[in-house]
């Protein structure tokens, strides 16, 4: 009988041990998803503030030995702060307030606790008013508080691309880069402040495309979940602490990539992509009326707009700034913390173009004069160019006197300005 | 007995479906690496190709002598009178390009700075500011002269942001080009170490 009794164990203790891969594994919900047609793409298509916002503010980010920026790779709004990363040429996290003040830094370059070789993405813990400094190479998230003190740090088995904070304590990490090949064969884990792994998706296989840079692969807009757009994909997807839910699909008719381009080696691809006819997202945020996201096109990056209760999209790849002072920042924006606002970024090393024009006491017919002479340099199509120099001309660009003031105290070293824009309601 | 030998059965039975599974799962990670390592293969194949081509391609280019160059004070100045009576070695960078790329080049190439001259070599950014030109000196800790310009003239450039070196002398025509790459920094000193003597020669 004893004999039996161990054998027996000895036979479930194999049994048992069986279970290769004992991390849980989960369902992607696509039976709800919103599919969102961009068939056609034109190769230039304008849209004027005033079709999409109702007003504009400038904030200028002060410009000292300590907040001199190189360029700003992210830019979160909290708390009535600017948090701004500035990953590969300052390597360094600045705070500013909503005025434009300079603050303080957070955390900074080394190697010992709280210190980081390269900020490579940044985001807010809305439940613990944190901010967490991501750095691949220590494979570690570090938190701060918002004056940017220390406060403690999480290490990861993995290289990551992108992270964000959902549900309470709660860490949905993107990870889609070649280091984890040979460690992780899926690109998203969801896990919890302590590190522990919830549950793991997106096989390396089911998703699209090589490990490529950028970020808001994951951004956070609702306490209840994190918001996911894999690299080179059409899809964006909702990640909860027990599912993922897939809410958007962006068809690109006879532009969407077709799977097999995506067996091709890293290189080529990229190589291939950049002189192809295909489109793929490229960041995106959703508020609760409207999808926000760019696409790029022919090496083009384009905005889009998606009404939500009306289905209705407007996409463009020029801004024109018909509302304040002429200043258009760049297509990638970020939402502010009201969540009714889009913030894009303005090069100021572009302002003595911008002041040559408004110095002239025609500035209007000069704005004109000056897209339409751009407009011809870079497009042969007779009845396109026509289109658009008759959209330039039908529009009114309006300046205040404070607005050319502030145009001509810019100087083209200052750190780059932000433009608040209010979304039409 | 007979039992005995029942259970010995079955357990041998039970090691035999275990080892079974486990050399399933062995022969799928051995494909996974295999086809990585394919990959691997293909990629750097591809490079090592597209390399040699961008080494043809972008050689022996004249570039326009009227070309001006802006220097950290904002000042413009003509690349002719930046190379003058001496060979150089030109480094060019891109500010969309890969950061440790370049900080990676950059060190590599300070290691050899002493045999080349500092005055011999200077960087070609497109960093579109004094400022930005003013941070990428201060990070990566430069004491060369860097200057901005948009476009050099190089076929590369409508391409690739990948940081490329070459050597320019009076008649302003490029030689030596080399693209340099983060995997494979051997090439770059093996580069650097040979093109000493070309530079001093008159």
């Amino acid at each position: 009988m004893k004999l039996k009794i161990l054998l027996s164990l000895i036979c479930l203790t194999f049994v048992s041990s069986c279970t290769h891969d004992n991390k849980k594994k989960i369902y992607i919900d696509d039976r709800q998803k919103t599919k969102i047609s961009i068939k056609k793409i034109d190769n230039w298509k304008i849209s004027k503030y005033s079709e999409l916002f109702d007003s504009i503010k400038f904030v200028q980010l002060e410009t000292t030995e300590k907040s001199i920026i190189g360029r700003i790779d992210k830019l979160i709004n909290w708390d009535n702060k600017y948090f701004i990363l500035d990953q590969v040429q300052r390597k360094a996290v600045l705070v500013f307030d909503d005025n434009g003040k300079y603050l303080n830094a957070v955390g900074r370059k080394g190697k010992g606790p709280g210190e980081y070789i390269e900020p490579n993405d940044i985001n807010i813990n809305y439940f613990s008013n944190e901010i967490a400094i991501w750095c691949n190479t220590t494979k570690k998230i570090i938190f701060y508080d918002f004056k940017g003190n220390y406060k403690h740090e999480l290490k990861l088995k993995y290289y990551l691309k992108s992270f964000a904070f959902f549900e309470k304590n709660k860490i949905a990490l993107y990870l889609d880069i070649d280091f984890n090949k040979f460690k992780n064969k899926r690109n998203l884990i969801v896990i919890n402040i302590k590190g522990k792994t919830l549950y793991e998706a997106f096989d390396e296989v089911n998703t699209p495309g090589p490990s490529r840079g950028g970020f808001n692969f994951l951004s956070k807009f609702t306490k209840n979940n994190a918001s996911l757009l894999p690299g080179y994909s059409n899809k964006i997807y909702s990640i909860y602490s027990d599912k993922i839910k897939q809410e958007y699909e962006i068809n690109f008719g006879n532009h969407t990539i077709p799977e097999n381009f995506y067996s091709k080696p890293n290189i080529k691809f990229t190589t291939e992509l950049r002189n192809s006819d295909y489109a793929y997202l490229n960041n995106h945020f959703d508020f609760p009326k409207l999808l926000i996201f760019n696409f790029i096109y022919k090496n083009k990056i384009y905005s889009c707009f998606y009404q939500k209760q009306q289905s209705r999209l407007s996409y463009n790849n020029i801004w024109i700034n018909d509302l304040k002072g002429m200043l258009s920042g760049s297509a990638i924006m970020y939402p502010s913390s009201t969540k009714n606002e889009l913030i894009s970024v303005f090069e100021t090393s572009n302002i003595g173009y911008i002041k040559k024009i408004t110095n002239n006491t025609d500035y209007n017919d000069e704005i004109k004069k000056s897209f339409c002479d751009y407009f011809e340099k870079i497009i042969t199509e007779k009845k396109l160019l026509d289109g658009l120099k008759n959209e330039i001309y039908s529009t009114k660009f309006i300046f205040t006197k404070q607005d050319l003031n502030f145009i001509n105290s810019i100087n083209s070293n200052d750190n780059p300005i932000l433009i608040i824009k209010r979304i039409k309601k | 007995m007979k039992k005995v030998g029942l259970y010995v059965i079955l357990f041998l039975g039970f090691i035999n479906i275990y080892l079974l599974y486990n050399n399933k799962s062995t022969i799928k990670r051995l494909n996974d690496i295999n086809n990585n390592e394919v990959m691997r293969y293909e990629n750097d194949k591809h490079l090592y190709e597209e390399t040699i081509k961008e080494q043809f391609l972008n050689n022996s280019i004249l570039i326009n002598p009227n070309l001006e160059l802006i220097d950290s004070n904002n000042k413009k100045i003509l690349i002719k009178k930046v190379i003058g009576k001496n060979k150089k070695l030109v480094i060019r960078s891109s500010e969309k390009g890969c950061g440790m790329c370049i900080e990676g080049e950059l060190k590599r190439i300070k290691k050899y700075s002493d045999s080349i001259g500092i005055s011999n070599i200077i960087i070609i950014t497109t960093h579109s500011s004094a400022r930005k030109l003013e941070v990428f000196k201060k990070m990566n800790d430069i004491n060369f002269d860097t200057y901005f310009c948009e476009d050099l003239g190089f076929p590369i450039e409508n391409k690739s942001e990948k940081t490329f070196v070459f050597i320019l002398g009076n008649e302003l025509i490029s030689n030596n080009f080399f693209l340099t790459n983060l995997e494979f920094p051997e090439l770059s000193y093996n580069y650097y170490s040979s093109i000493i003597h070309k530079l001093h020669e008159r």
